[in-house]
């Protein structure tokens, strides 16, 4: 199941790339369309499954966050040395180490774009006893324990929703469960980032949905606050759950997204010359 | 009556974790399955909690809160490819623990 995937203009002389991420459990599949969308608006979108994810499922219980900080950086250098200005974009976990990724190199990234930021579990989709949570992560109980895929997935369509569905019963979008210690490097990660916000200072999109049902705002709102870019700009969707990419809202994100890239790229296009 | 709680907790606690580990980890249905893990983190929590108040009133017995601690202890230290026997160094512990406080 190889679900990587490379945009890539030929015969062209694009210099702006797009690294793509995805979220905890998933595969770029899930950013296909959005990368799709980006490479038609000009550029060059990369997308990798991150370590942990793909073929070999059992990899997610062995995967530590530094290898998908490791990874990242790794492909952001490559891609560095190849275009002029290089955009990091994702979704989820993905988000997160986007941040990480700003983080790093905030003066050579030309700009993050961060889909529902995952800093905090406490989206109205967690059961009550929730709050027990960090004792199986912090203890062997991570090891016997997956949180279950389950409704709403992540989605507000319903008709969106029941593809998915299909799509994850057949195994082809990702995998069905959040096992607990992917989850504990969630949050290990994401408690090095939040650490580590101040030093941030590329510019930076965030697009978060009021009713996401993994992630509440407070996520968005903690980066939009903490990080120290001049250059900075938060929206907050309606009509939408946690993925942002195939919910009501598509669309908007999409078109913004493309927009952010277009305003932050250094490239001046040519303009034909008028007489 | 904190030592019984502590004992009766340590001995439920360890019941549940190799029931749940060796014979209902498939169980399919996730309602289930995610309350039964739910229970078995109350119970870690309940126990970690007494041992800690036990230390409290009695400082000397410095065990109480060597014990309490271990399930983080042992969660930090712990490597996937080698839970089984990470699991079985924690019900020691626990099992030693409930004849530890029995003993006062």
């Amino acid at each position: 199941m190889a679900l990587d995937f490379k945009l890539i203009h030929k015969n062209s002389d694009t210099k702006c790339a797009v690294l793509l991420f995805h979220g905890l459990t998933g595969s770029p599949f899930e950013l296909k369309k959005y990368g799709t969308f980006l490479y038609n608006n000009g550029y060059d979108v990369y997308a990798d499954c991150l370590p942990g994810h793909g073929d070999k499922f059992d990899e997610i219980y062995t995967v530590k966050y530094q290898d998908w900080l490791k990874f990242a950086y790794k492909k952001f250098e490559f891609l560095k040395e190849k275009y002029d200005d290089v955009f990091v974009s994702g979704l989820c976990l993905g988000a997160v180490i986007a941040l990480g990724v700003g983080i790093k190199y905030k003066n050579e990234v030309a700009g993050v774009i961060s889909l529902s930021t995952t800093l905090f579990l406490d989206g109205w989709r967690l059961p009550w006893y929730s709050f027990l949570m960090p004792v199986a992560l912090s203890t062997l109980i991570r090891f016997y324990y997956s949180y279950p895929e389950c409704e709403p997935h992540g989605i507000k369509n319903e008709k969106v929703r029941s593809i998915i569905k299909k799509l994850l019963e057949k195994g082809d979008v990702g995998m069905n469960d959040f096992p607990m210690t992917g989850i504990y490097e969630l949050v290990k990660l994401s408690s090095k980032v939040r650490k580590y916000l101040s030093e941030f200072t590329c510019p930076i999109l965030l697009i978060h949905s009021k009713e996401d049902d993994l992630t509440s705002t407070k996520s968005a709102e903690t980066v939009y606050s903490k990080i120290k870019s001049q250059d900075k700009e938060k929206v907050i969707l309606n009509n939408s759950y946690h993925m942002v990419l195939y919910d009501n809202e598509k669309d908007f994100v999409y078109e913004k997204s493309a927009e952010f890239i277009k305003q932050h790229t250094s490239i001046q296009y040519e303009v034909p010359v008028c007489c | 009556m904190l030592l019984k709680i502590f004992i009766s907790l340590g001995i439920l606690f360890s019941i549940s974790l190799v029931l749940y580990r060796f014979f209902m980890k498939k169980i399919k249905n996730y309602t289930t399955k995610t309350r039964m893990v739910a229970l078995i983190c109350l119970m870690l929590f309940l126990y970690v909690l007494s041992g800690i108040l036990i230390f409290i009133i009695h400082p000397d017995k410095f065990l109480f809160l060597l014990f309490a601690l271990s399930p983080f202890i042992i969660g930090k230290t712990a490597v996937y490819k080698y839970e089984k026997y990470y699991t079985f160094i924690q019900i020691l512990i626990i099992v030693i623990s409930a004849f530890y406080a029995s003993g006062i």
